[in-house]
């Protein structure tokens, strides 16, 4: 008896942390109780003071991450659009800066699970496609990034009254989401866990799409659930390893694909991004590898494009492009 | 199933039409026993998973139920969960 090997299958550590999951589990939880303490007691304004300080702290103390941040940058500043949006050599300050965006990404997304969407303004645009190709019995697949806010979502989802299912791989995010839960216990956190050969997790996003709703998904990491399922693209100069599942469930359960991304543009203010990737997606099994690099590349293109607006909002603080080896 | 073509009646005609299925994720049906567990022994993953059943439901006109679906672990299971699938299509008991 043999089994089936894809390429790449079997050389992914598939029962260890990743390396950011390592990063984020490194004592993100005490600031993020501080942050919120602080929050509540004495309001936004001296809770971001709180805030850079938290962050200078992180910024010391996390060497990897912040090896990882400038070789990132400097990748950024390699690409023409990209160097434009830096406005800095990629060095110190610019890591800095890197790394400040990304608390101040953890503190909206505070904000909003203290239900205080109110704070914030979001600036949609695209939004009117997808909801066209959404129907009662048949929802879509939304793909986002680390980029920006992926929890502007959940206020999307509540201004357009749209089911929202977000596929998270919580091993890494378990200690951030039970402060999230703690926050906002009342809250219909809709997730659906994803894991290694979890057979159900499929079946429950199948279910979810049948009933007419979103399920979420980052697209941009290949998390150790993955098991090999994964694709190259190019990204940012560089060939990149990304994962298939999105494009394959959309094809599989016969669904719409979006794109959306999430770019803080000022203090509490973000513009929303929606792009109808695919309006179906068709994979025949003989041509079903063929599709699903073409539409991963052109998920990595949107990608791209966003990143180089807001190339500070790339919340990915390992070796990005060597996935493998930073494991 | 083509027109022209019969459904799969007893255990044994299912249990060759679910490794047929299988050739489509890259197996060799001839390699496959019915004792394999689809995880340990083929390498199947969620997603190839639900594509075999998908394509099951699809050929054969059936709809597998998912409580039924979740439990699966080997490829005698997929088999049985089809049989029951094609017994209640026809009205008869599994």
């Amino acid at each position: 008896m043999t089994g089936r090997r894809r390429p790449g299958a079997g050389s992914r550590d598939v029962s260890g942390a990743s390396g950011w999951a390592r990063v984020a589990e490194r004592g993100s939880l005490l600031g993020l109780r501080i942050t919120i303490g602080c929050y509540r007691l004495f309001g936004r304004p001296l809770s971001l003071v709180l805030v850079h300080a938290i962050v200078l702290y992180y910024f010391l103390a996390l060497r990897r991450a912040r090896r990882a941040s400038r070789a990132y940058l400097r990748r950024m500043a390699s690409q023409p659009e990209g160097a434009r949006a830096l406005g800095r050599r990629p060095g110190t300050p610019a890591s800095f800066l890197h790394f400040r965006a990304f608390a101040l990404s953890i503190f909206d997304r505070i904000v909003l699970w203290l239900g205080r969407e109110g704070d914030l303004e979001f600036d949609v645009h695209g939004m009117e496609a997808c909801h066209r190709l959404l129907r009662s019995d048949r929802g879509a697949i939304v793909v986002g990034a680390h980029l920006g806010s992926f929890d502007a979502l959940r206020a999307l989802a509540k201004r357009d009254s749209i089911a929202v299912n977000v596929l998270m791989f919580t091993r890494n995010a378990r200690r951030i989401n039970a402060i999230m839960r703690q926050l906002s216990p009342e809250a219909e956190v809709r997730v659906v866990e994803a894991g290694p050969s979890a057979f159900d997790t499929v079946l429950r996003i199948r279910a979810c799409i049948e009933r007419g709703e979103v399920v979420a998904m980052l697209g941009d990491r290949v998390e150790p659930g993955d098991r090999g399922r994964s694709c190259e693209v190019s990204f940012l100069g560089a060939p990149v390893a990304i994962p298939e599942a999105p494009y394959l469930l959309a094809g599989l359960l016969d669904c719409p694909l979006f794109f959306m991304v999430a770019l803080r543009s000022g203090a509490g203010r973000y513009r929303v991004f929606a792009e109808v990737l695919a309006e179906s997606v068709e994979l025949p099994r003989s041509e079903r590898d063929k599709r699903i690099r073409e539409l991963a590349a052109a998920y990595a293109s949107r990608l791209e494009h966003y990143c180089e607006m807001a190339p500070y909002q790339w919340f990915n603080y390992f070796d990005y492009w060597n996935q493998d080896r930073s494991r | 199933m083509r027109a022209g073509e019969s459904l799969p009646v007893d255990r044994r005609e299912v249990l060759d039409e679910v490794r047929a299925s299988m050739a489509g994720l890259g197996l060799c049906p001839a390699d496959v026993p019915s004792t394999a567990h689809l995880v340990d022994d083929l390498g199947l993953d969620s997603l190839d998973w639900i594509d075999l059943a998908m394509h099951l439901e699809e050929k054969l006109s059936i709809a597998i139920r998912e409580e039924a679906l979740a439990s699966v672990r080997t490829v005698q299971d997929v088999a049985d969960r089809v049989h029951a699938a094609l017994a209640e299509g026809r009205g008869a008991p599994a």
